[in-house]
This record gives structure tokens, sequence and C-alpha cells, in this order.
């Protein structure tokens, strides 16, 4: 059989004609009978009949693996047979026993399984541990990074770096063991024990616990009740008030409003019989409101409310109503006290004025003789400077007592106005309280008793003036009570003062504002002088020959321009802007043509640029001149070297570098530099620093003894790391920074698993 | 009139300047009360004050008491420390006590000015006598005034405080006064330059770090270990499997063990100090006792480990009873076994050193010949990262006081300063050998760390600098294979090839021994100028100069040029090329070729 197929085989070899690659030949020529499909099993017998060739005939027998319903005779194959065998079937025993179901049902479990990935391979695996264990590592050491940061940060480090700690017993220990033995903490220990203050710290010291446990319960539920009614009261007015607030109706609202106002009236004047120290504190108030209103637009109908009103107002008359009652109000909330202080002197006049010009010169001048103690002071010392400049003029016997004197009452001086301004908020007060139509003939009487003894006192020189009010006020100070008609009569001349102090300027500059309203034309210099002057002629008509006076008045007045023109820049803003340019320019003008004159003399240019010159000539390299006079030729007093011998021997120096300040005009650049200095100084800015001024700063601190305190000069000084000689230095610990060092042992995890750890020894031992 | 008017008039103005040999001393210290009373005096009438006529009228007529009293128990007006204020004559009669001035009010003027050095002046002239002095001010009345005049008038004296002057005990230094108002002290950069300028002369005169050579073995020190507990034992291992024990304050080796058959690769000391580990190239691991054996004993180890393979290097656990050995892998031991715990192992070669971090003391590094530097985890027991370098790394030591970073020594001659987190760069490059790193140690202050190279030279290093501050070498020291640091920071240990072991300061000028208090000062204050004056020329070029033998100074010389022919070309390569293709890399990266993870 074998030896046929052998045949077989051989022939088929012998078919092909080409003899080179036997194998492939073999596997051709197989396919073309049997298909490609079953090349390895031709692969195979070809592979069996090589091995056949050599002689022997050990062929064996194929050997049965499989059951296969087709059984040849000579050997075992499945070839052929359609069916699967199933795993199940083979367990099968003839008989269906019971013991095999649960073997049978094990089996299915495993089946529906599914099959487990394969596993990576050695190298993947353990990558991804050592990254793993890295992360963790990482992240541990991370915990070091402020000590790390703070260590390399520190002024001062002091090795070794644990310290032997101070062992600090506990308050109790301490305190048990110790007595107080001088008086002061004697007292220190009564005062404790009395209040039985604890020496550790419980919440509730023994007194308050006491206190606690004090109340009794009837007590407490008193309180409580009184507590909750005053609760329920205050609750309940709130939401009468919450309602009363929601009303909308106005004419409620009005009269609500007016209501109180009577009301307020009526305490008021209730206070003034009783209380007149009270009132005059109302009385304050009532100004304060009276200020607040000035200051404000609030019933100028400049709102938008009364703008509405005001287109209204042509077509309706409830409108025109009700602007005109704003207006009245407003008139009325500002002019209250004007009344009182005004009525004296000034009859009418400028409230008519009022109402157009802004209220901030208003406000400005009310301030000028108000509370500002700068305009104030300035207003007060012109006029004292005006005093002691005339003085001297008018009364030359006086000057020398004068100047001591004037001196000497600068404060009195102010002392004096604020008491007159007491005295006249008094008389106000009073006339108020009178009828004003009263007051305003009486004041004007007084005026005139003023004039007549300023008349027959043929008007003394303002200092003398100032030297009387100084005795009144000491006559007063002395006799307040005593003599008052001597009172009702000084205060008439002291009350002269402060209005010619006041009205010029007032005056003045309401006409000019007007008239800057008005023309915007910035004649205003002229006008307004000789209108004023008229009006004091008329108002003042025995002041009149005072010449003294006027002058005074007339530099108040240009004093006050002086005001005007470097007043606030609100000011300037309202009052029309183009006129104060124009003055300020001037004065820059003059300022310019002053310094002119200053320095007429000097021109600085040109010395500079002489400067200049002679720096560049001496910064030049100079010629080496070499001759030597009297060398072949003749030689003696007033023989010269010839040309040619001197232009022979002059050695020319070279040119130097181009100056740097050549093309700069304005500029001399020192290009001297010193080379010995140089080489002690730093020429590139050292690496930390960023800025040379930063380097400069550095070394201009002088840290030596010569310039520092002993206690500055050791913290300077102070070394960045500190050993103590003959100490082990060992190396940081997590205790020493405060960190809890880990109790967990360094010792690999295996070692703590011997049964792994032997079965690796046992492998490594094998190898 | 005369102008200004008496009140505007400051007293000090009209007074008599203080007297001539007084002046250069001190500034008198001027009571400002003058633009106060001034007005104040005006107003009431009576000025306290005189104008000048009747100041210089006084002065004519007055006797010229000196006012100064001789303690302050006798006169109870100069109150301590405070100024005080006293009415009535008495002042005239405890002059006269005092100081026997004059009894005739009526005195010549000469007499006046002889009456007394320090503190001759008159009413209120002010007497300028010493900065510790206080004024005080007396009124006097007039009837002291001969001219009976209705006038009082202030007279300001001194009072000197002993306090401030006295020295409680003669050891106590002198109390010197000195005005810090640095208006007075001009040129002080200058004047510290100069300073700055001695110290370090100084510093560089005194510069003499050698101070020991241990001799005695028979061959080249191959290792080096420091005792854990005691400053004075160091442990040397040489080439012929010698070990000895040393005590450096006598200088002189205690005690000599053969311990091996050929080198002794590997020396540590246990961290409690009572026993050290050793290997050898005869494959074994010996524990000895660090205490001699007794008389008539044999020199024995404790324990031998008989290995498979050589072990190159040895390192002890800072807390546990665990030591690490490299050689073809890294064995982690426990001391009782013989067998390692663990061994761990990536990639093939020969591992040359192993060290344990100080202060996270499961982490290990290792460096091996194919050029890498690993680290491991021991509680893991795993490696954890490995990075390679340009050449071979022959030394890593972890810094003390900073967990994660550590230094290699590297063939290269350079040595890297890595943050194990971050392998990829290191903090730092340290060049200024010239020859190959073999060893390097920390300070124990971690400030600082040594190296020893091929090229017989040691240097110090700070570690964020990458320049060298220190080179210390002799003529006859060869190459240098161990260095320690000693753990008090002071001093370096070295050993080398021509079998010697020497000793050198840290600090090459720092004087030995124990320093007073002012020579303590003076040091700091010396170091404080150098830092701050380091940037001038002069004292830069000072500072850094440092004689270096022929060989070592050539090959930097030789070295420079390399290297900047290295950079020319990388420069010419960069600028000749498509801008962008050739990358330009930090001298921080070159050398790293590869992190692996």
């Amino acid at each position: 059989m074998t030896a046929n197929r052998l045949a077989e085989s051989l022939l088929a070899l012998s078919q092909q004609e080409e003899l080179a690659d036997l194998p492939k030949d073999y596997l051709l020529s197989e396919s073309e009978d049997e298909g490609d499909n079953d090349g390895e099993r031709k692969h195979q017998k070809l592979l069996e009949a090589i091995s056949s060739l050599d002689g022997k005939n050990r062929r064996k027998l194929a050997e049965r693996s499989e059951a296969s319903l087709k059984v040849s005779e000579f050997s075992v194959s499945s070839e052929g047979s359609g069916e699967k065998l199933v795993l199940a079937d083979l367990l099968e025993p003839v008989k269906t026993s019971s013991s095999l179901a649960t073997v049978k049902k094990q089996l299915s479990r495993v089946k529906s399984k599914k099959t487990v990935e394969l596993p990576l391979n050695k190298e993947e695996i353990e990558r991804i541990h050592r990254e793993v264990a890295f992360n963790k590592t990482a992240q541990v050491l991370s915990k070091w990074d402020p000590v790390v940061l703070k260590n390399r940060q520190a002024e001062q480090l002091v090795f070794p770096l644990e310290k032997e700690e101070p062992a600090i017993a506990p308050i109790e220990h301490v305190l048990s063991g110790w007595k107080a033995r001088t008086p002061l903490e004697q007292e220190i220990f009564n005062l404790l024990h009395k209040n039985k203050q604890p020496v550790t710290d419980p919440l509730l010291t023994p007194v308050e616990k006491a206190s606690l446990r004090a109340m009794s319960l009837e007590e407490a539920k008193m309180r409580r009740a009184e507590l909750q009614r005053a609760r329920a009261l205050q609750s309940y007015y709130e939401a009468k008030a919450r309602r009363e607030k929601k009303i909308k109706s106005k004419k409620y609202h009005k009269v609500v409003k007016k209501g109180k106002a009577k009301k307020a009236l009526k305490e008021f004047e209730q206070l003034q019989k009783v209380n007149p120290t009270v009132a005059l504190e109302e009385m304050e108030k009532i100004e304060n409101a009276r200020m607040m209103e000035r200051m404000s637009l609030k019933h100028q109908n400049s709102g938008k409310w009364a703008k509405s009103k005001a287109i209204m107002a042509k077509y309706d008359l409830e409108a025109r109503q009700a602007m005109q009652e704003q207006l009245s109000k407003n008139k009325e909330l500002t002019q209250k006290l004007q009344v009182a202080s005004e009525s004296e002197e000034e009859e009418g006049g400028t409230e008519v004025e009022e109402l157009l010009v802004p209220h901030v010169v208003n406000e400005v001048q009310m301030n000028v003789d108000g509370p500002n103690p700068w305009m104030f002071r300035s207003c007060t010392s012109d006029t004292k400077e005006a005093a002691t400049q005339e003085d001297p003029e008018q009364l030359p016997e006086l000057a020398a007592h004068e100047v001591s004197a004037s001196g000497a009452e600068e404060r009195p001086v102010a002392e004096e106005e604020i008491l007159l301004r007491e005295f006249e908020e008094r008389q106000s007060l009073r006339k108020r309280s009178e009828l004003n139509q009263d007051a305003e003939p009486a004041s004007s009487q007084e005026t005139k008793d003023s004039s007549s003894q300023e008349v027959l006192s043929e008007l003394r020189a303002l200092s003398q003036k100032l030297k009387e009010k100084h005795q009144s006020r000491k006559q007063k100070a002395s006799s307040e009570g005593t003599v008052p008609q001597v009172q009702r009569e000084e205060p008439a001349p002291e009350e002269e003062e402060p209005l010619l102090l006041q009205r010029p300027e007032r005056v003045q500059t309401l006409e000019e504002l007007e008239e800057l309203g008005k023309e915007d034309c910035f004649q205003n210099k002229e006008l307004p002088r000789p209108l004023l002057e008229g009006q004091q002629s008329e108002r003042t008509p025995n002041n009149r020959p005072d010449a003294p006076k006027e002058k005074k008045e007339k530099e108040q007045l240009i004093n006050l321009q002086n005001f005007l023109t470097t007043q606030s820049p609100s000011v300037r803003s309202l009052a029309v802007p183009t006129i104060i340019e124009e003055l300020e320019d001037e004065e820059e003008r003059n300022h310019r043509q002053m310094i002119k004159e200053a320095f007429a003399g000097d021109d600085v240019i040109r010395d500079f640029l002489k400067e200049k010159r002679e720096a560049v000539e001496a910064s030049k390299p100079k010629d080496v001149d070499l001759t030597l006079p009297g060398w072949g030729e003749w030689g003696g007093v007033g023989l010269k070297p010839s040309a040619k011998k001197r232009r022979q021997f002059l050695i020319k120096a070279p040119e130097g570098p181009p100056r740097k300040d050549k093309n700069l005009p304005n500029v001399i650049i020192s290009e001297k530099r010193n080379i010995h200095a140089a080489a002690h100084q730093v020429q590139v800015l050292p690496y930390p620093f960023t800025h040379h001024r930063q380097f400069e700063r550095t070394i201009q601190t002088p840290i030596g003894s010569t310039w520092n305190t002993q206690r500055a000069f050791q913290k300077l000084t102070t070394p960045k790391v500190v050993t103590k000689p003959g100490h082990i230095i060992k190396p940081i610990k997590a205790e020493d920074v405060g960190y809890q060092s880990s109790s967990r042992s360094d010792l690999p995890v295996i070692q703590r698993n011997p049964k792994r750890i032997t079965t690796r020894h046992n492998k490594e031992e094998k190898l | 009139m005369q102008w200004p008017p008496p009140w505007r008039r400051s007293p000090l103005v009209s007074a008599t300047p203080p007297p001539g040999p007084t002046t250069g001393l001190l500034r008198p210290r001027r009571v400002s009360e003058a633009g106060d009373s001034s007005t104040e005096g005006a107003r009431t009438g009576h000025s306290h004050y005189v104008t000048p006529a009747e100041s210089a009228m006084e002065r004519r007529s007055q006797p010229f008491p000196s006012l100064r009293p001789a303690s302050p128990t006798n006169a109870p007006a100069h109150g301590r420390g405070s100024d005080c204020t006293a009415k009535e004559p008495p002042l005239a009669n405890v002059c006269r006590q005092n100081y026997g001035a004059a009894q005739d009010p009526v005195e010549p003027a000469g007499r006046r000015s002889a009456s007394h050095v320090t503190g001759s002046s008159l009413g209120k002239a002010e007497v300028a006598c010493g900065r510790r002095w206080r004024w005080a001010e007396l009124v006097a009345n007039s009837s002291w005034s001969p001219a009976g005049r209705a006038t009082e008038m202030k007279v300001k004296m001194l009072s000197r405080n002993p306090d401030n002057y006295v020295r409680e005990t003669k050891l106590d230094l002198q109390r010197v006064p000195r005005n810090y108002d640095p208006a007075l002290h001009p040129f002080e950069v200058p004047r510290e330059y100069v300073r700055a300028l001695n110290a370090t002369k100084l510093e560089r005169v005194f510069a003499k770090p050698f101070l020991a050579s241990l001799d005695g073995h028979r061959d080249g020190v191959n290792c080096l270990a420091k005792h854990p507990e005691n400053l004075a034992t160091v442990l040397s291992g040489a080439c012929d499997g010698e070990v000895r024990i040393w005590n450096l304050t006598q200088r002189n080796c205690i005690r000599t063990i053969q311990a091996h058959e050929g080198f002794v690769r590997g020396i540590c000391t246990r961290f409690c100090g009572t026993s050290f580990f050793t290997v050898g190239d005869d494959k074994t691991v010996k524990q000895w006792k660090m205490d001699g054996p007794g008389y008539g004993d044999e020199e024995e180890p404790l324990h031998t480990i008989l290995g498979k393979t050589v072990y190159t290097g040895i390192d002890h656990h800072w807390k546990e009873a665990v030591f690490a050995t490299c050689g073809q892998q890294v064995d982690i031991w426990d001391e009782q076994r013989t067998n390692p715990i663990c061994s761990m192992t990536w990639g093939f070669d020969s591992i040359s050193s192993v060290k344990f971090n100080p202060i996270e003391t499961f982490l290990l590094g290792s460096c091996a010949s194919d050029r890498n530097i690993v680290l491991y985890d021991m509680r893991q027991a795993t490696p954890l990262k490995k990075v390679i370098l340009d050449m071979r790394t022959n030394t890593i030591c972890w810094n003390p006081m900073e967990a994660f970073i550590f230094t290699a020594a590297n063939e290269d001659y350079n040595l890297y300063t890595f943050d194990m987190r971050a392998l990829d760069t290191p903090v730092m490059v340290h060049m200024d050998h010239v020859s190959a790193v073999l060893d390097v140690d920390y300070s124990p202050t971690g400030k600082e760390f040594v190296s020893a190279s091929f090229d017989k030279s040691i240097r110090i290093f700070p570690v964020d600098k990458s320049r060298s501050r220190e080179v210390y070498h002799t003529k006859r020291m060869q190459h240098v294979i161990c260095v320690k640091w000693t753990s008090d920071s002071k001093y370096i240990m070295c050993g080398s090839d021509e079998m010697n072991i020497r000793l050198w300061k840290a600090n090459a000028s720092e004087k030995l021994g124990v320093l007073t208090s002012r020579e303590k000062a003076a040091k700091d204050y010396n170091q404080k100028l150098k830092e701050k004056f380091q940037h001038y020329p002069h004292i830069k070029r000072i500072a850094r100069h440092r004689h270096l033998p022929k060989s070592i100074y050539s090959q930097i010389q030789e070295q420079r040029i390399m290297k900047e022919a290295r950079r020319r070309k990388e420069v010419n390569r960069i600028k000749h090329s498509k801008p962008g293709s050739v990358p330009i890399v930090s001298e921080k990266k070159k050398h790293v070729v590869a992190v692996v993870k």
C-alpha cells in the first residue's frame, strides 16, 4: 500500500516539468485535483512521504483521537461528519440519572459566562505599576513643598533643626506650688478668690452661674410679659405709621404738615416764655434751615416739576398759583432772619435783587461774615492792617503807643466781634418776640444815635475806636448787668464796624453780577465804584469827611475783587468767566513783565554757550610744541624761533572722537571719565536686580555699627545659616516641621505577606 | 523802633554762642518754645525773655557762676533725666556753694571766662558740654539782677545723669555715645566698600583649608563612611580589601580590618552606630561591630552573606534594620536574613551605587552603567522612574533637607541636581570639573555639596549655583574617589587614589575653635559686607581668585575653547537653517536623553 502511494507521488513528481521548488510544485499539482483548502493536509502527506524515503519503513498508523461517525479501518477521522459533537451528549449516560443534573447545571453556568480577556504582557503591567507608584510617591513628596520653600527663603536657618523644648508645666501645677508673697500679689489673689475666678477656662464663672440662678421664676415671667407688651405696642405703632404713609391723598398730607407746623410754632412760643435758652437753640435751628434753603434750589422754581408748571402756567391758573406759592415759600424761608440783622441799617434795596442773584454768590458773602474762619480772618486782618497803616498819617503822636496796642489787641478784636454777633442775635430775638414793625424804627433810632455820637466825638481815628471797644469790653466783663444804659449806647459804634465790613462788598458784588448778567461786559470795575460811592455818600453823609475810612473801604473793595478772582471754582463757573480770564491774563502778563525786569541783566543762553565752548576747548587734545629757541639759529631776548621751525616741531594732537553733544546745542555732556574710579564701579547690573536703583539702594544703606545702633547692627548682620560647632545635624524629619511621620513601616508589602515571599524565594533558588 | 519787635525775637538768637573749646564736640539742643512764647509773652505783657540790650547789660553786670552741679544729690533742682524748673534765687546760693563762684554779684567779665571750662555761660546762654547733659531751667528772680528789673528770666543749664555714662562693673564695655544721624556721617558707602575689600582680601589671606592627611592605607581609598553618632569617627575602605576606622580629633587610625579580598566596594554604618556593613569584590556582604574585638579575640564579622554576584555598593536604611545593595539588581535585605526581602531590577546592567532617601526613607535612588538613574519605592517594591543621561552617572546623593532633590555625579564632568518629580529637566547643572566626577556628598544643612573628581580636585558647590564656590587640591592628591561632608557641616573628608584621606575645612578661611562674641560679630559683619559688595569688580576678582594646578588650569582653558566652538557651531547652524527647523535646546535639557516611565 505504501509502496503504491510512494510510486504515485513519485510519478506525480516526475510529471512536473520544472524541478525547481519541490514542495511548492507538489502542492500546485495537488491543487489541481483536490483544491487549495486542504493544502495543509497535502503538505502533511508530503512530509510523510519524504520521511518514508529514507528506506526504513517505519510508518505508524494514524492514531485515533476523536470520535467520528465514519470509522475507517486504518484510522479514525472526522472527515465528512456534518454534526457537531456536544459535550453534554458525551456526559449523558444511556440511562438518565438524577445525579448528573448538578453537573449539568454547573456546566451551563460555565457556558453562560463570557470569556476572560487576555492578560496584558508583563512589560505593560510593570509599566502601569510603576506609573501608579510614581504618582503616589510624588503626591507624598509634595507635602514637603512648603517646608522646602520656607527654608529656602528663610532669613536665618539654625541647625540642628530639632530644639530642646522647654518643659511647660500646666498652670494648675504652677499655682499649687506658688504662694502670694508681695502685697500686690496678695491683693490680686484676693480679688481672684473673691470673684471665684476660675484659673482654667470653663464656660461660666461661678459668679455668673450664681447670678443666673438668682432670678426667680415670677420675676422672669413679669419681665417677659413687660417685654411682650412693649413689643406689641411697637408693632402697633409701626403698622399705624405704615398705613398713614400709604395714604395717597395730598390734601391729607398737607393738612398734617400744617398741623405739625402750627404745633411746632406753638411749642416754640411756649418755650420762649418758659425757657429762653432752649428757644435760642431752636432759633439756631431755624437759622440753619434758612441757610439750607438758601444753599439749595429747592423752592426756586428750577426743579423738574417747576419747569413743567412753568410751561403750564400760561394757561393754567392753578399752576401759576403753585409757582407763586413756591416762590413765596422761598422768600419766607430765606428772609426771616435777614429782617432781623439787616433791618437796622439797610432799608430794603437788595431784597428784590436777591431772587435773581445766583445763590452761590450769596453763600460766599454769607461766608465772608459767616462762620468761615479763613474768610473772616482775612477780612479783619485787612482792616487792622489798614488801620495800622493809616494811623501814622492821621495821628502821628499816637503811633508809638498804637503799635504795641494794636498788636496786642489782635485777638481781643476777634473775640469782640463774636461777642457782638451774639449780642445782635440776642437783640434780634428780642425784637422778634415783639413786633417787627416796632423793632425797626428802634434800630434806626439807634443808628442815628450812634451817628450823632460819632459826630460828637469828632470821628476819632479808628484805632481809638478800637481801644474804646476794648475798654467797653472790659466794662462789660466787669459790670455786666449793672450798667445797661452804657451798653445800649456803646454797642452802636461797635456795630458800625461789622457793617462797614460787610456791606460794601455785598453791594459791590451784587451789582457787579447784575451788570454782568445784563450786559456781559467788563466795565464793571469803573461802573460800580461811583455808584457805590454815591450810595455811600447818601447813606452816610456824616461819614463823608472821614477820608481814611473811605480809603479803607477802597482797599476792601480791591480785596474783595481778589476774593472773587481767586474764589472757589464754583464761584468762578457761575460768575461770568470771560472777565476773570481777562483778569488772570493781565496778572500773568504782569508777572512775566516782572520777571523780565528782574532778570534784565542776565543772558543765560549766551553764558551757557560760552561755557560750552570752554568745555569743548578744555576737552580737546593739546598740540605739543617741541621747538627749542636758539637751537640752530640765533637766540636771545626778543627773538622768536622762525615760523618754519615752529611748524616743523609742532606735533599736532590727533583729533579725538566727535563729542557726544556735538549736535545738541542745549547740552554739555562731560566726557571726562575717571578710570581709577571706574575700576571700582559696577559696570553691569547684577543678576537678581531689575533696576539700577534697586541695586543702589542696597548699597546705600550701611550695615556697620558705625552707622547703626547695636540692635539694628545685629539684625542686619545675622548670618543666613547658623550651625553649632560639635553638633550633629540630622536630616530634616517630618516631626521637625510639624508633620506626622507615618507610622507605617518602610518594609515592602511582600515582607508582610510571608507566603508570597517564600514562593518568590523558591523561584529564585530554582533559578 | 527796632525790628523785629521784642516778642518776635527768639531768645536763642540773642543768646551768646557756646564757648569755643566745646563747640566742636556737640551741637546744643535747642528748646523750641520760642515760637509759642513770643506771642504769649507779648500778649500778657511780661516776657520771659529780655531784649538784647537788656541782656547785654545783664551780661556785663552779672556774676558769672557756672551752673553745673557737682552731683545730682547736691542740686535737687536737677532731676534725674528730666528738666525741672525751680523758682526763686537759691540758684545764686547754690552756685556759690557748689562752685565757689564769685561772691560779688558784680564781677568783671574777665573772671567769667575763666570760671569754668565747660560750663561757663550767662543767663540763658546755652552751654554745650556733653551730649548726655540735660537742660535744666531755672528762673532767676529779679532780686538776683543788679539792675533790679522786675523781669523774670529763664536760665538753662545742663545736668548729667551718671546712669548714662557710668559702667556697672569694670568688665562692662565703656559706653560710647554716638550720634547716628546720617547727615553727620558722609562717605558711608566708600567706607564700607573699603571694609568689604579688606575683608575679602583677609579672607583670601586666611584661606588655608587643608587640615590633615590620614595615611595608613596600603592601596587607594575606595569608600568612606561617617559615624552617625560620633563626629570624630570615620570609616574607610581601600582597594586592597582593608577597612580602617579613624579618629579625626587624634588624626590616627583606631582599627584595621582586612575585610574582603579585592576591593572594598562599599561601606555604610547602621543608623544607631553600633555596627557597619561592607561589600567587596569577593561577593560577600559583611556586618561588623563598631567596637573592636576583646583582647586576644580574632577580628570576625558579625554576619557574612555570600551572594551570587559582585555587590558594588551598599547603603543602610535611616530608621529600620534594612539595607540595600546593588550589583546586578537592587536588593533589599533584612539584617536578620540571608536572602534579600526583595530585589528590584529594570534593565540589565551593573548598578554602581544605591542611596536611601534620608527624609522619605522608603525611597531609593540608584545609578547604572547604562547611563541611567533609577528611582525605587521600597514599600511597593517597584522601580518608579528612570532617566537616561548623556553619560554614566557615578553616584547620587539626596539632599538631607529637601526630600525630593538629589544630585548626580556624572562622567561628563558635570553634576546634575534633579527634582525627582520632574526628571526631564535638571534643576541645575553644576559645571566646573574638568574630568569625570566620581563622588558627591551634601552638606548636612542642605545648602551646599562637595564633589570629588578624577581631575585630582574637590569642589564645593552651592545647590543653587551652577559654578563652584571653592576648589581644593594639593600637589600630592591624586584622583579623588570618595568624599564626605561631616555631620556638623564644618569639615570635608576625601579619599583618593594615593592611599590618603584628607581633612579639609568647609569654609577655607574660617577660624577654628570657640569665637568670642566680638569675633563672631566681626565675622558676621565681614560676611555681610562681602555679600553686599560682591558685584564690585575688584572684590569679585579677589574673591574668585584661586590657584589651580597647571593641569587643571590648562584643561579649563581647553574646555572653554571647546565649549565656545560648540556653541558657535550651534549658533551658526541655527543661523543658516530655516527658522524653527533647528530647535534651541537649553543647557539643562541638553544632557537628558530620555525619561522612561
